[in-house]
């Protein structure tokens, strides 16, 4: 059997695996609060992670179009991104998955065959990791950038104000 | 390379999971981006509050008084015997937990101290500690703990991460109310000289210019001066606003955001437009050029004395009543508190609309009435004309303000006059509004730049229910009533929620408003095209 | 920790209870002088707290809304939720202390299947606890037959709804059974559910399995190890019309048990969050109408705010040049202080 085939197969598990992971990620017993109920409205994290990783993992297996994968990344980069992670935890996730594949379906008795597909594949995640670190990277300049507008609306019309009466 | 380099050893990463432990073992850790800046000692001299000194709250030495632990029992024991509803939400709750998980800093954190019941504990086990017998003889087991350095760092941390928008007393079976708890505990803290500059500042100024940034009172007039120039650009226009008039029938008082900030400013437009329309016997006061009020998150006296200055320049100008622009907690205040703190009001009349002849009943006593309530009243009599095709670009939902939401009932009105301004209106879903609303996650004095990843989690519910409408329905405009949430929101949207925007309900009146003898709209009050003149 | 340290103590009044039942020299004791001691203290300590919340005051209106208020004629308010009027108020905690309303609302909306909003209830624990509160007090009624002769109107009537199901000799009584299943439920959702194992404190578990320790011994008397009824009327009776007889060789070790886990709930009630009972009725954000605006609400200390607002003449005299200077009216041309 194919490397990519294992993995189409136990597609699932693996999500649910990596969902479990992500949890063990938040300190303390955040995680468990966190993901416990997947409602919508009432717990969006929870929700976006359930939804969003298995999202993720089908794109790895089956590359369809980068944009699906660019918003699967997004919306779980702007969660981790206003936690308290450092920059390499917070797109650190990814790794987890690699764990997850190597642990479980490195030992089928065809790894060793099948070892060309286990490092594509490990690539791919490799590629995501990039992708998810150019997003965090996106946020926190966005960050900054909504910051100092905030500062600005704040004051918006006196400054206006002054330059009209004053200024240029 | 092969197999032989164990993957597995490879692949391990940090293992983020500290050990388990008790939750009043767990010690508070100040992260970037999670806590606010301490008050500016000069702030606190001003309006003499205990021990103004420079400090950090990231700092190990908090320059506490040597007795600061006394200090706040006395206050503590003070307080009980003052505050019924803090005797009994120390005594009653059980735990049930039924708020556990409707905070908003709770869903957007998982942090298990931003649960309100264990928020409010924070509080219960010193309460338990000192007050009950239980609690002195066997601490731990009757959920006790004594009054330390780090128990104090922590209700500094987690008491400066509630936004007092009593969700959760909603769902309480007692009614148990953290905003009381905050409240209560902002003002024990405030004993010590713990507080927050973004509180403290505006309080200083609020005191003695009579709004939050310290606009002194010819700096007010430039700036309703400068909205009055750019409502006649807009409209053709020129109206009249009267400043400090004895004699004008109504007050009004506004929040001071919506003179000075982006999107307030075309709020204010909007009110500007429809007083002239109607003719409003009216006046701003430069001395009471503030609705909001952030005395009241820091301690009750604070509260009274910013409040105070309203009620007192309504009788210098011998006015008939008074009239509040859209804000959230000053409306908390207006609505719960003023009456108790400086009436009575025998010196006003019952508020009654010069229009409508109606007479605003339900505030007989306080005698300020809503600038929703007083609009959907000249709507409901055709005393406007509005032409919705003109918020066409738009297509609004509407967060309610957490406090004219729950600390009020203020929901219909403003909703009343949506429908009449406006023909795209789409709700978000049943459980993230009306009385059940999300907080904007920056209330009550937290709305800081340095503050803000934890604004970002704790907005993320609400952004999230607005994203929810955004994709489904097109929803291109957030609309609410409180200075804070304009604000705040925007910021929270564009991280979340990038292409839709906030405004406030008289912006929109403002757009929808046919006034008599003006030009063409060419744009809306923001200076965007006006829907079918984008080509213009 | 919790839950070990309220099961020891469970334990240990087991074990209390079953010495006063076996050494016939407690028996006395246990049967009659504790009871007595339990009933004062329950009376004492419940009067005790709700005066010391009575003392302090309320000094200010502050009810959560839970809808629209009152305000213009073409709006319509909600009564209930958002009340205006004693009666409101009544209707308000009318509906909090007997359908928990408040919990009831634990709505959640979800999103099954396509862009079609569905609302899924999050209601087991508004149901198991209101389940809990009914069968106490319906088994506690019930219990007037012991206590009262002639056996008042309610207690047949009670029996009759019931036993409704007509099943078993003895009947089974419903409550019975949902009272055991509702304490099941509460107990082992506070050691299953994460976010409530966390909050929970011993004194969360103790009166659950103290409240279950009564109920059930209190089943396996009825059911399986028959009590002396008569005997248990008579001390009771006894014990109520303040002349208690000595016990009767009748009584069984199950009774005992049973009623010295009355007592200790009885003691441990006024001292415990279980004074719940009686402080809902005092809770400010629910027992007040919201005619805020409508009816001054006077706070007695509010004298005791020292700090003075800063004044108009104090604004205009630190202001007035600027003021003048921008053409704004005045109160005085010059300032007395300078």
């Amino acid at each position: 059997m194919k490397f990519y085939e294992i993995l189409e197969q136990h597609k699932s598990q693996i999500a649910e695996k990596w969902l479990k992971a992500v949890i063990e990620t938040y300190p303390g017993d955040a995680g468990k609060f966190l993901f416990e109920n997947k409602n919508q409205f009432g717990n969006p994290i929870g929700y976006t992670f359930s939804k969003r990783l298995p999202e993720i993992l089908d794109e790895l297996i089956n590359p369809t179009e980068p944009q699906k994968l660019n918003i699967a990344i997004d919306d779980l980069m702007k969660i981790r991104a206003v936690q308290e992670f450092t920059p390499s935890e917070a797109v650190g996730f990814f790794f987890l998955l690699k764990k997850i594949i190597r642990k479980e379906y490195h030992h089928d008795e065809n790894a060793q065959m099948l070892f060309r597909e286990v490092l594509e594949f490990e690539s791919r995640i490799d590629q995501a990791v990039s992708l998810a670190f150019d997003i965090y990277v996106g946020l926190k300049e966005k960050i900054y950038e909504i910051k100092a507008g905030e500062t600005k609306a704040q004051y918006g019309k006196m400054v206006e104000r002054l330059n009209k009466k004053y200024g240029d | 390379m092969s197999l032989k380099m164990k993957p597995e050893e490879l692949a391990q990463t940090i293992s983020y999971k500290p050990p388990k432990k008790h939750w009043m073992d767990v010690r508070v850790e100040y992260k970037k981006g999670s806590y606010n800046y301490a008050g500016n000692p000069e702030s606190l001299k001003y309006v003499h509050q205990p021990n103004p000194r420079k400090w950090q709250p990231y700092e190990e030495n908090w320059k506490l008084p040597e007795n600061w632990k006394e200090i706040i029992l006395e206050g503590f024991r003070e307080r009980i015997d003052k505050f019924r509803s803090l005797k009994l939400f120390m005594d009653i709750c059980v735990r049930c937990g039924a708020c556990a998980d409707k905070c908003h800093f709770f869903i957007g954190s998982g942090d298990p101290k931003n649960m309100p019941v264990l928020r409010a504990e924070l509080l219960r086990a010193v309460y338990r500690k000192e007050f009950t017998l239980a609690g002195k003889l066997m601490a731990k087991m009757a959920g006790a703990t004594e009054l330390t350095f780090d128990v104090l760092k922590e209700w500094f941390y987690y008491f400066y991460q509630c936004t007092q928008c009593r969700r959760c007393s909603v769902f309480c079976p007692y009614g148990i109310d953290t905003a009381e708890i905050t409240f209560i505990a902002r003002e024990l803290m405030n004993l010590i000289g713990v507080n927050i500059d973004w509180v403290m500042t505006p309080v200083a100024n609020s005191h003695r210019t009579g709004n939050h940034l310290g606009i002194q009172p010819h700096g007010f007039k430039d700036s309703i001066e400068f909205a009055r120039d750019d409502l006649e650009d807009l409209t053709g226009i020129r109206v009249e606003i009267p400043i400090n008039k004895k004699g004008a029938e109504i007050l009004f008082v506004i929040p001071s955001a919506d003179y000075f900030a982006e999107p307030h400013y075309y709020t204010l437009l909007g009110y500007m437009a429809l007083f002239h329309e109607i003719g409003l016997d009216f006046t701003f006061s430069t001395y009471a050029s503030e609705g909001g009020n952030f005395g009241s998150f820091v301690s009750h006296e604070l509260m009274k004395v910013l409040n105070a200055k309203i009620y007192a320049e309504a009788k210098r100008l011998k006015v008939k009543w008074i009239l509040g622009g859209e804000c959230g907690h000053m409306w908390r205040i207006l609505h719960q508190y003023m009456d108790t703190l400086n009436g009575p009001a025998d010196f006003l009349e019952v508020p009654k609309s010069p229009i409508t002849r109606t007479v605003f009943e339900n505030t007989r006593s306080t005698k300020m009435v809503h600038i929703t309530e007083f609009t959907a009243d000249l709507i409901k009599n055709n005393k406007i004309k509005l032409d919705k095709s003109r918020n066409d670009h738009w297509h609004a939902t509407f967060h309610d303000s957490c406090n004219p939401a729950r600390g009020m009932g203020l929901l219909e009105e403003p909703r009343y006059i949506l429908k009449s301004v406006l023909n795209n209106f789409t709700e978000m879903p049943d459980n993230t509004i009306r009385e059940q609303t999300f907080c904007c996650g920056s209330g009550a004095g937290l709305g800081t730049e340095e503050n803000f990843e934890m604004r970002m989690r704790g907005g993320f519910p609400r952004a999230n229910a607005v994203k929810y409408v955004a994709e489904n329905n097109g929803v291109n405009l957030l609309t609410c009533i409180c200075a804070i949430d304009k604000a705040t929101l925007p910021p929270l949207l564009q991280y979340w929620v990038p292409g839709v925007e906030v405004g406030g309900i008289h912006e929109l009146v403002g757009n929808a408003l046919v006034m008599k003898g003006e030009n063409e709209r060419k744009t809306d009050l923001r200076n965007n095209p006006s829907p079918g003149k984008e080509d213009i | 920790m919790g839950i070990w340290f309220s099961l020891v103590a469970v334990a240990a009044l087991i074990l209390l209870g079953l010495l006063g039942a076996n050494v016939s020299g407690l028996n006395y004791i246990f049967a009659v002088v504790i009871p007595y001691i339990a009933i004062t203290l329950f009376i004492v300590g419940s009067i005790v707290r709700i005066v010391r919340w009575a003392r302090s005051p309320v000094p200010f209106r502050i009810p959560t809304t839970g809808g629209q208020q009152k305000s213009l004629s073409f709006i319509k308010q909600n009564r209930l939720d958002n009340p205006s009027s004693y009666l409101g108020v009544l209707g308000r905690m009318a509906l909090e202390v007997l359908f928990f309303r408040s919990l009831f609302r634990n709505t959640k909306a979800e999103l099954k299947e396509g862009p079609i909003l569905t609302y899924g209830a999050n209601k087991w624990l508004w149901m198991f606890s209101l389940a809990f509160h009914w069968s106490f007090l319906i088994i506690f009624l019930r219990h007037f037959r012991f206590f009262t002769q002639p056996i008042p109107f309610f207690v047949p009537f009670l029996q009759d709804i019931d036993g409704f199901f007509q099943i078993w000799v003895p009947l089974i009584y419903m409550t019975n059974a949902v009272i055991l299943a509702a304490l099941t439920y509460l107990f082992f959702r506070r050691v299953f559910d994460s976010k409530i194992r966390y909050i929970s404190l011993p004194s969360d578990y103790f009166p659950l399995l103290l409240i279950a320790g009564i109920a059930i011994t209190g089943i396996l008397m009825r059911y399986f190890f028959k009590t002396d009824l008569v005997a248990v009327k008579e001390l009771m009776l006894g014990i109520l019309s303040f002349a208690p007889s000595a016990p009767s060789e009748g009584l069984s070790l199950w009774f005992y048990l049973h009623l010295f886990f009355v007592c200790s709930l009885l003691i441990y009630f006024p001292m415990s969050k279980l004074v719940h009972m009686s402080g809902i009725f005092m809770s400010p954000t629910r027992n007040l109408a919201n005619t805020n605006r409508m009816r001054r609400h006077v706070n007695p200390w509010i004298d005791e705010l020292k700090m003075k607002p800063h004044t108009y003449e104090e604004y205009e005299d630190e202001f007035r040049k600027v003021m003048k200077g921008a053409g704004m009216p005045l109160d005085k041309e010059e300032s007395h202080v300078s």
